[in-house]
């Protein structure tokens, strides 16, 4: 087959990110299980669509971008039903969310994406999203009122902070950090491997609160144009590549902030900050502070696809 | 400095060609107007933020359509008055002839950039649209910003030919001019007209 | 066909630079053609998404208002104010009044972010008497176009704006607190070649006649306050966290049309009208340079000419400060005939890998390309400061040239001083505690 020299993948931040390093297990693995047939190369920073990764999902449907391993979060603008991995609160553990990515709400995902441009081929992660701030350990959604709080974009953000008192402010990640430093802003949400390579600690974030109220999976993906002129053959190896990737994406991701192996939370403590964690009467207060936003946003995404959600999230294998 | 564009001791020629026969004011005021809208909102955000509690987050997205557009809008009015940097050191030296055809060629060129500019932003227009794409912060159609991508493109055509035929009239109807100013030959159009220099400025 | 391609996209941006196509068109045309050529139709959607994206940005929203600032202050009779106040400390002597338009460029700089509203506010005022006092109007012309250079180095700076957006992990907080020090020893290297000068040919010999009716310094002092507080509130907005630099530099647009409407009362409303005219016009021209830039970084980023760009200058040496040398030859030959953003967009794909590989500070390094894109900006034959200084002179910018030589050559003495001393910019962000 006629093969491009380079297939550019798409991402945000760059390996050691668990991000960065799941798109190049992708390209190395492609490129051993291929003979090197298949040549491709990671540009993270969204570069490819100048630093606008909301962006990434169009730019790959028009065939500008061949792949990328991308968020949920920054996808949602161009496929609305993804924002149900940021629906606040509905995935209590990581098994919860395996449910979701690995079951039936996975598979509806994957057609919807696919009916729009992109093929989806498999699931890494960024991981579940925690509160970090410079003021006080936030343990209930009162400590958080008057917070002001940079948020990713998208507007079911908005909304959760504010039902939550919070004062939520939207920018990018180059102007959060000076904003951190100087308590222009007081806190941020973001995975804890986002927290531990930028160092967070360093800008006056001294208290995680570890509330996992929404999760960032990745999808790797490639656009519908470019997928078409692989070989029945190149297109599984590509899926498998990704699976496999994505397992070890998975991996990295929640590496030493899990409960069964805690070493990476030790360190921030090492740092001195304090990790609070939510007794399950503590996090019910924020799940009922939020649940109108969680109503309002269900109709948004799909009333039977946030059930059947519900009912993967039920019947989860613990 | 001021900052109209017409001053009394310029040649009539060059004053001509900075003289559209649509009045470069639409431009001025949406640009002045985009200008103020900025002013407006970033200092709403310091008030907002120290006087009261209340969040102003979202505002953000308009900020930055408004840069955009002021943009694409500021080109268009920099384009009628031939106000874009560009070196003319060389073709300042060429032959009259050759000198004009050079002008043209690169008005020509301009209209090929910004025809790829109107033609690929009415594709990402067309393509937020059909997939019903929304913005990350006030969950609006994406399209309704992308649109003045394409639009102001064509109205910067039409400012691109407008300005190619002013001067090319006044290559036909005048011998060459000399600024009375610099001592300059000026042939209208050049960088070398009186505000041009002003409006080429640059960090 | 990468390495045509690579060729395609540098060969076609400098013939369509040489012919007189506008920069930012001459910009995205080479990166079009470097993307036919090197990848496929559908990359060309590029063209659509990149040049709406480059300058969907935040941050640059700080460009328009700090051109706005300049303009707004050079509108409400600031310059003519300050003037006094720094001719009261200078004193009638030969050089006198020349050494006065630096200083009053120099604190005109701490509130414009480019050139060329610096030079308009200064030589509209100091032309006329500087004449009068007997220095010829190109060397006037000349002086202030090269002080005015400075306005990039003293914070505010659109130049490190640009440069803090596109270089990732810098802040711009610190890099415009870097460029504080090298800016205000950017004047005196302006003054020493000014003063030599001026002393040789006994200009502002007639000066000292020329004292006109003395003035109590307080008087002076009260007059020139409101100006003088202007850089102070621009730099400890920034310093204090009090605002972002967004927010500072609507603050000093806010302060500035105050001082003009109510306090001067030379600002009419109409001139406010004016001057966002104007100047939203100005930051359209730099910011669509920004916009179709984007193309050609985008085609140099993919098509790998940038990396190939670096490996090359790597390939030449092993040796750190011949690489810098050579880049800083480079820059200085581009700022000769690019503006500031262009040559901060051209370069810096190929420039950080580099930088990276010798783990160059980067803070520095934006502050060593300000200083680079400053002599630019009055350097013939694309000079924009002497533009504006020559038009208001009147005078052909070839009659600035034997003048303006010198204080290119001493300025090219602090690059020569920034590189080897880095803490010359350092010192300052490090003691105010940001990280560099
Ligand atoms: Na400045
Ligand atoms: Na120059």
């Amino acid at each position: 087959a006629d093969y491009k020299e380079e297939y550019k993948v798409s991402t945000v931040v760059p390996a050691p990110f668990p991000w960065g390093l799941a798109a190049e297990k992708w390209v190395e693995l492609v490129r051993e299980r291929s003979d090197g047939r298949i040549n491709m190369k990671v540009y993270p920073g969204a570069q490819l669509v100048s630093g606008d990764q909301t962006k990434e999902f169009a730019a790959m449907r028009q065939g500008i971008i061949d792949m990328a391993v991308g968020s949920t979060i920054n996808w949602s603008p161009q496929v609305k039903e993804l924002n149900i991995f940021s629906m606040p609160f509905l995935m209590p553990d990581y098994a919860a969310l395996d449910a979701l990515t690995q079951g039936p709400v996975g598979k509806e995902l994957f057609s919807i994406i696919e009916k729009r441009g992109v093929v989806p081929l498999g699931w890494a992660e960024n991981g579940f999203r925690e509160l970090t701030n410079s003021k006080l350990d936030v343990k209930t959604p009162a400590d958080l009122n008057g917070l002001k709080i940079r948020v990713v974009g998208s507007p079911l953000y908005l909304d959760t902070f504010t039902a939550l008192g919070a004062n939520p402010t939207q920018m990018s990640w180059a102007d959060a950090q000076p904003a951190l430093a100087t308590g222009a802003v007081d806190g941020q949400e973001n995975p804890l491997s986002i927290f531990t390579v930028a160092k967070l600690q360093n800008v006056g974030q001294k208290h995680v609160t570890l509330w996992g109220y929404v999760a960032d999976p990745l999808i790797f993906g490639v656009s519908k144009r470019v997928w078409e002129t692989f070989t029945p053959e190149d297109q599984d190896l590509l899926r498998k590549a990704a699976v496999d990737a994505g397992v070890y994406g998975v991996e990295v991701a929640r590496k030493g902030i899990t409960a069964q192996d805690d070493s990476t939370l030790k360190d921030i403590e090492g740092m001195g900050v304090t990790i609070t964690r939510l007794s399950d009467a503590e996090r019910q207060a924020f799940v009922d502070a939020t649940r109108g936003v969680y109503e309002k946003w269900a109709k948004e995404i799909g009333p039977d696809l946030v059930k059947t959600a519900e009912e993967s999230v039920a019947n989860r294998k613990q | 400095m001021a900052s109209s564009p017409v001053q009394d001791d310029e040649p009539e020629a060059v004053r001509d060609v900075d003289r559209p026969a649509v009045s470069g004011r639409v431009e001025e005021v949406l640009a002045a107007a985009a200008m103020a809208g900025i002013c407006v909102i970033s200092f709403g955000n310091v008030v907002v933020r120290y006087a009261t509690n209340a969040s102003f987050a979202a505002t953000e997205e308009i900020s930055i359509f408004l840069l955009v557009f002021m943009t694409m809008i500021g080109a268009s009015l920099a384009f009628t008055r031939g106000g874009h940097i560009r070196i003319t050191a060389i073709v300042d030296r060429l032959p009259r002839t050759a000198r004009i055809s050079v002008m043209m060629l690169t008005h020509a060129l301009t209209l090929i950039m910004f025809a790829l500019v109107a033609w690929y932003g009415t594709k990402l227009t067309l393509d937020e649209w059909e997939f019903g794409e929304t913005s990350p912060a006030l969950g609006y159609p994406s399209w309704i910003y992308t649109v003045w991508l394409p639009l102001i493109s064509l109205a910067i055509i039409a400012r691109v030919i407008g300005r190619a035929r002013r001067e090319w009239r006044a290559h036909k109807t005048d011998a060459m001019l000399t600024d009375p100013a610099t001592g300059d030959d000026v042939l209208p159009g050049d960088a070398a007209d009186p505000t041009g220099a002003k409006r080429g400025t640059s960090a | 066909m990468m390495l045509s391609a690579n060729i395609i996209l540098i060969g076609a941006f400098l013939l369509l630079l040489l012919l007189g196509t506008p920069i930012a068109v001459a910009l995205g045309l080479s990166g079009v053609a470097g993307i036919l050529t090197g990848l496929d139709q559908y990359a060309l959607g590029t063209v659509g998404t990149n040049t709406y994206n480059s300058i969907a940005k935040y941050p640059l929203i700080a460009i328009p208002l700090f051109v706005l600032t300049g303009v707004i202050f050079e509108r409400s009779g600031v310059a003519r104010r300050l003037v006094e106040f720094a001719a009261y400390f200078v004193g009638p002597r030969r050089g006198g009044l020349a050494v006065v338009a630096i200083v009053v460029c120099m604190i005109m700089g701490g509130m414009a972010g480019s050139g060329p509203a610096d030079a308009a506010a200064v030589a509209t005022v100091m032309i006329p008497s500087m004449r009068r006092a007997g220095y010829p109007n190109a060397f006037s012309a000349s002086v202030i176009a090269a002080a005015a250079s400075t306005a990039i180095l003293i914070p505010p700076s659109i130049a490190l704006i640009v440069y803090g957006v596109m270089v990732p992990g810098t802040d711009i907080r610190a890099l415009f607190a870097a460029g504080l020090t090298p800016g205000l020893l950017a004047g005196i290297f302006i003054a020493i070649p000014t003063l030599i000068i001026s002393r040789k040919h006994g200009f502002g010999a007639t000066e000292a006649g020329d004292a006109g009716p003395k003035r109590r310094f307080m008087d002076i002092f009260i007059q020139a306050l409101p100006g003088l507080m202007a850089p102070v509130i621009i730099l400890g907005g920034l310093r204090s966290g009090l605002f972002t630099p967004t927010e500072t530099a609507v603050v000093a647009v806010f302060y500035g049309i105050f001082i003009g409407l109510f306090v001067y009362r030379e600002l009419r409303f109409r001139d406010i009208y004016k001057a966002m005219a104007e100047s939203a016009e100005t930051s359209a021209v730099i910011m669509l340079i920004i916009a179709l830039a984007g193309i050609f970084a985008w085609a140099g980023g993919t098509l790998g000419a940038f990396d190939s760009a670096a490996n090359a200058l790597l390939s030449i040496t092993d040796n750190g400060w011949v690489i810098l040398a050579a880049i800083m030859v480079i820059l200085l030959f581009a700022g000769m005939l690019l503006d500031g953003v262009s040559i901060y967009l051209i370069t810096l794909p190929l420039i950080i890998p580099v930088a990276q590989t010798y783990d160059w500070n980067l803070t520095w390094l934006g502050v060593l390309m300000a200083l680079n894109i400053a002599i630019g900006q009055f350097t013939p034959p694309v000079a924009v400061n002497l533009i504006v200084t020559a038009r208001i002179a009147r005078v052909p910018i070839e009659s600035t040239v034997p003048w303006v030589i010198w204080m290119v050559l001493s300025m090219v003495v602090l690059l020569g001083l920034m590189m080897a001393v880095p803490d010359i910019a350092l010192w300052l962000p490090k003691a105010l505690g940001y990280v560099v």
